[in-house]
């Protein structure tokens, strides 16, 4: 008797010997794997990072490892994420549902502003990972059932210390984003700028 | 109605995490056989993670620098047993040979006494204190002498459980962790993730420092007692870095049985005995002036007040093992309170 299955099928061609149908197991196990349904997480999360812009310099290996860094959170309809003005330490993307990000206190005549709607493959929270006791700037509201994929400021410790290279690749991802959005803001802000200066001088010459 | 309906759910995940938490902290502090070892085994799992990390950066796997550490501990930490427990046998076998000889001359003096007494006096005096005293001191022994298998029934039971519970809580911490935050409820999540993580890093911080503190400790000491020659210099060295992990009263312990040995070996008022003397009170001026400042002080920053009373409660409830833990333990409380004040303190009544 041959001591595993791959024995059995080469000694059996030597001998030119009909083999038994067997359940190939392997097969099986394969097409449970690739069954679009399955509800294997763990082959999931990487393949959602894959489809996320952020992350887009990653490798898929890379992608991998991060994912084990990563927690799975589920929020139901109307659950609250964060709350503005807390101390934050996840940053989060979104593997299903639709997250809303508003202001709690815009001035007293807006008790609160939405003022984003993040859908599947979107990302928030990204500063809570860079910066010190970081503070939320705005709440974070599920709007239906969430599935969120978040990393925190102790799994981006632990990734520093053993996956360099993953760390400092999330690091650098997310410090592009920032620094497309800083250079947004810059730009929006000397518009507004000269808008003022603008207004002011017609100001001025509508008076004198 | 969906809105209420969420908030019940909400509130049944956390009751279901505080039950679940208490219910383990209850069983660990209700089964001191367990919780004593665990606590023993979570120590020497945070004493040793940061070198088990060190390997794993050399490209071993984790399982593998954890047995190649155990096998280094236990080359140093069993060849000193080996020579102690002959030793300590030998001893318990010359206690027990010389109870009765105390005995037969305590019985002895009081004789003469009494005889001198009757001689002066004309008075008789009663012998039954004396007696009975004896009696009670024999009983102790006795007593204690078979008590010993069960003494070393626990130190045995310790011996196998201790590194089996530290070596599975090295390697599947991240699952403990992760299984525990898979249950954690939403609204305490992020701030409950942050807390564990500082606790075990302080903690960690502490029991390594602890450790490089014991070790260099230890080690001067060894070397001075080999360089003066005495008997048992490992082995008192060993238990030197060992008692020095306890905070102030360590010190003291560690001499203990150095001074003892000198006494038996050469003599209170020998020249060897003033040297054994002068080279623990070194090591220890190197230890409070040198390591201590450097290594251990910035990590737990208590009032020395507030470390003696907690050091003295942890002796009270948990022996030796309750003065090792207790330093941490209040600091990891004090951590919490911290967070619960910055909480309830500064965020929401901004």
């Amino acid at each position: 008797m041959a001591s595993s299955y791959e024995k059995e099928i080469r000694e059996a061609g030597k001998d030119k010997v009909e083999l038994t149908k067997k359940i190939d197991l392997s097969m099986m196990k394969y097409l449970w794997m690739a069954n679009p349904l399955s509800r294997a997480r763990k082959h999931s999360i990487p393949k959602f990072l894959r489809n996320v812009e952020l992350l887009k310099n990653f490798s898929d290996n890379e992608l991998r490892i991060l994912a084990k860094y990563m927690h799975n959170r589920k929020f139901a309809e109307g659950e609250i994420v964060f709350r503005e003005g807390e101390v934050g330490i996840g940053f989060y993307f979104i593997f299903s549902g639709i997250i809303e990000l508003s202001h709690d206190d815009l001035g007293a005549e807006i008790s609160s502003e939405k003022f984003l709607i993040l859908e599947e493959f979107g990302y928030f929270g990204e500063l809570a990972l860079l910066q010190e006791g970081n503070q939320r700037t705005a709440t974070a509201l599920a709007r239906n059932k969430c599935e969120l994929v978040g990393i925190f400021k102790p799994d981006l410790d632990n990734l520093i210390v053993r996956h360099p290279v993953i760390a400092a690749k999330l690091i650098q991802s997310i410090s592009i984003a920032l620094a497309d959005r800083l250079y947004y803001l810059t730009n929006e802000a000397s518009k507004m700028h000269k808008r003022i200066k603008q207004l002011e001088a017609n100001n001025d010459s509508q008076q004198s | 109605m969906i809105l209420s309906n969420r908030k019940n759910i909400t509130k049944i995940q956390l009751v279901f995490f505080v039950v679940v938490i208490a219910l383990f902290c209850s069983l660990v502090l209700a089964l001191p056989r367990i919780s004593i070892p665990l606590s023993l085994a979570y120590i020497l799992s945070l004493a040793l993670t940061p070198i088990v990390e060190t390997l794993m950066s050399l490209k071993l796997t984790k399982t593998q620098s954890i047995v190649l550490i155990f096998i280094v501990l236990a080359v140093l930490i069993g060849l000193p047993m080996f020579r102690l427990i002959p030793l300590l046998s030998a001893e318990s076998q010359n206690f027990q040979n010389i109870i009765p000889r105390i005995e037969s001359y305590i019985i002895q003096q009081f004789q003469y006494v009494r005889e001198f007494v009757k001689l002066r006096t004309g008075h008789e005096i009663g012998d039954a204190y004396v007696y009975q005293g004896l009696e009670e001191m024999q009983n102790w022994s006795a007593s204690f002498v078979v008590r010993i298998p069960n003494y070393i029934a626990n130190i045995m039971e310790w011996i196998f459980l201790v590194p089996f519970f530290t070596f599975f809580i090295i390697r599947d911490s991240e699952s403990f962790k992760r299984t525990l935050l898979s249950f954690t409820p939403n609204v305490i999540f992020e701030r409950f993730y942050y807390v564990i993580h500082v606790f075990n890093r302080q903690l960690g911080n502490y029991f390594f420092a602890k450790f490089v503190e014991a070790v260099i400790v230890g080690g001067i000491i060894t070397a001075g007692l080999l360089l003066l020659d005495i008997k048992y210099a490992v082995i008192l060295g060993f238990i030197a870095g060992l008692t020095n992990i306890v905070p102030y009263v360590g010190p003291f312990l560690g001499v203990g049985p150095a001074i003892v040995l000198g006494m038996l070996e050469y003599g209170m008022t020998s020249p060897t005995m003033g040297a054994i003397i002068t080279l623990y009170a070194i090591a220890n001026v190197v230890d409070i002036f040198f390591v201590f400042p450097f290594l251990v002080s910035k990590i737990v920053n208590l009032h020395p007040m507030l470390v003696a009373v907690s050091v003295i409660v942890g002796s009270h409830y948990m022996g030796i093992t309750g003065m090792v833990i207790s330093i941490p333990v209040v600091a990891a409380i004090k951590l919490i309170i911290t967070e619960i004040y910055n909480e309830i303190y500064t965020e929401r009544s901004r």
